[in-house]
């Protein structure tokens, strides 16, 4: 069963002068085992969207619906829905709150009634998803971890509620390169191997553009386009307009084309981009004589 | 929930109460709550009642918000009306065995009702046309005389200011935290009293750290730009009095010279 998404509208602080619309009829279905990748300025209204979800939000209109559930619904156990789709906030480190690492991640896991043994052992598998050494870590309190510890470690706390969806808000904000890229190869391992569905939020294309299977791009509340990563890509001048643009390498190929030289523009990797230079370049070009 | 806090809300208007100074509002405020504590009787409450209607259509602010700032006080105001209800001894017109309700009381507790209610209002006026930014400069320009007996005036305005500032941003993270520990399968509105504070640790400590970093922050950057306190700083918006100024203390002071004559 997917995640389905119709007619969404949501006011932010109705019949205020603040009234703000922060989502405009969104019509979305996320597919079971997807790799999506929402992308959109700061108050596109991804972050709006991605609390409908697990109903932190409920829509002014429209409904969400996960597996069988309807948000809006007031018979629904609300934990429910929050176990199924795990969200992991931006910044997330900035809600650890115990005093060691393994309680941390045992919170959530504690919060839908798991019994101590299985805490443990559920904390120890989703430590070991985000590739966190569990004896070396489990004591310590994590305040006292490195930036991209303390956030692996938060979001281990929502791979311990054991989600079928993921949920994550710009999970590489505030990371150097390397921390960003463990991150996401983390993340798409969880896809991989643990099959769990992944709803990445980004402002990032060059982020996305290399784990997602299918882009959905947010403009002003509304869905501008959605699609395949190529298939997006090929709309450059209108992601330009609306200041996204496309990943740095796309661009590099884009402007080569337009310079004449005969190369391919659904690029978006540094790996396929070498490829494609290597077959197009004269033999030759590029090394050292 | 939290956003139902109206401390330091401003609603930005260009009313006439709005272009006031606001050393001259706080003025006004402090003049309007005398003659409020001098009302006694149904006449000058009339008065001082149909003054604040005035007050309140010229701030040209929704009525709702003011009734807004009134919700959290609704207990205490209810409960000081019944208690004058009661307890005021007079002419008995209600009873019901040691509970007796009397006309003085009856009276009394709506008059008190009454000037709580007003009281609260009022000064949401003043709050809500003002900046907090524009409330602070007025009060340590209000409090420089004083700077010689040992006020730190400056440092005075210099904390509220701040304060103020940071009040919707803590209440930002705070719904940001509760979010976020929801999303965790937190719940804060069900289960005994003693789990429910409990439930308000995961709150409470990222809370109270990102407090921590802000003023941290907060601090590193003033001091980056060279803050050293009130000595000769000059300001950006000088504050002035003008006509606008004299009408409005002088209608108010016009309030309290008829509430003393009428009472």
């Amino acid at each position: 069963m997917p995640i389905i998404l119709q007619d969404v509208y949501y006011t932010y602080q109705k019949g205020t002068p603040n009234e703000a619309d922060a989502l405009k009829g969104i019509n979305l279905e996320i597919a079971e085992g997807e790799f999506l990748g929402i992308i959109g300025h700061t108050g596109s209204g991804k972050s709006t969207l991605v609390q409908h979800l697990n109903g932190l939000v409920l829509p002014t209109s429209g409904t969400v619906q996960v597996d069988e559930v309807i948000t809006t619904d007031k018979k629904i156990k609300m934990k429910d829905i929050r176990q199924k789709v795990g969200l992991v906030f931006q910044y997330p480190e900035h809600q650890l709150f115990e005093e060691t690492v393994e309680k941390d991640v045992g919170y959530g896991p504690d919060n839908l009634g798991f019994s101590e043994q299985e805490i443990k052992k559920i904390v120890k598998e989703a430590l070991l998803a985000v590739q966190l050494d569990y004896k070396a870590i489990k004591d310590k309190s994590p305040f006292n971890l490195s930036g991209g510890q303390k956030r692996r470690v938060a979001i281990a706390g929502i791979i311990a509620m054991k989600p079928k969806y993921l949920v994550l808000d710009e999970p590489t904000a505030g990371l150097d390169p390397r921390g960003r890229e463990e991150i996401l190869k983390q993340i798409q391992k969880l896809h991989k191997e643990l099959g769990i569905t992944i709803i990445l939020v980004s402002h990032s294309m060059d982020d996305v553009a290399r784990v997602a299977d299918r882009l959905v791009v947010m403009h002003q509340g509304k869905i501008e386009m959605s699609g395949k990563p190529q298939e997006v890509f090929t709309k450059r001048d209108r992601l330009n307009e609306i200041g996204l643009g496309v990943p740095a390498v796309t661009e590099l190929f884009y402007r080569l084309s337009e310079k004449g030289l005969p190369v391919s523009k659904d690029i978006f990797t540094v790996e396929e981009a070498i490829a494609a230079l290597k077959r197009e370049l004269p033999k030759g070009v590029g090394t050292r004589a | 929930m939290l956003k139902d806090i109206t401390i330091g809300q401003y609603f930005s208007g260009e009313s006439f109460i709005h272009k006031m100074d606001p050393r001259a509002k706080i003025f006004a405020t402090v003049i309007f709550m005398t003659a409020l504590f001098t009302a006694r009787d149904t006449l000058t409450y009339g008065v001082v009642f149909g003054f604040s209607v005035f007050i309140i259509l010229l701030s040209q602010i929704p009525v709702i918000f003011y009734l807004k700032g009134l919700k959290p006080l609704l207990i205490i105001i209810i409960l000081t009306s019944v208690m004058h209800f009661f307890l005021t001894p007079g002419e008995e017109i209600w009873s019901w065995s040691i509970l007796v309700l009397t006309r003085e009381g009856l009276w009394q507790g709506f008059f008190m009702g009454l000037r709580l209610a007003l009281l609260v209002i009022v000064t949401s006026v003043l709050t809500l046309s003002t900046t907090p930014i524009a409330l602070t400069d007025g009060i340590e320009k209000i409090l420089n005389p004083f700077k010689r007996i040992g006020v730190p005036a400056h440092e005075l305005a210099m904390m509220m200011t701040i304060a103020l500032r940071f009040i919707p941003t803590l209440i930002e993270e705070t719904e940001k935290i509760m979010n976020a520990q929801k999303a965790r399968g937190a719940d804060f509105e069900s289960g005994s009293l003693i789990k429910r504070a409990k439930a308000l640790i995961p709150i409470l400590v990222p809370l109270f750290i990102s407090a921590f970093r802000r003023a941290d922050d907060l601090a590193v950057a003033m001091e980056a730009r060279c803050y050293r306190g009130g000595e000769n700083r000059t300001r950006l918006r000088a504050l002035a009095y003008t006509s606008r100024d004299a009408v409005g203390l002088a209608f108010t002071v016009a309030l309290l010279v008829a509430i003393v004559y009428l009472r």
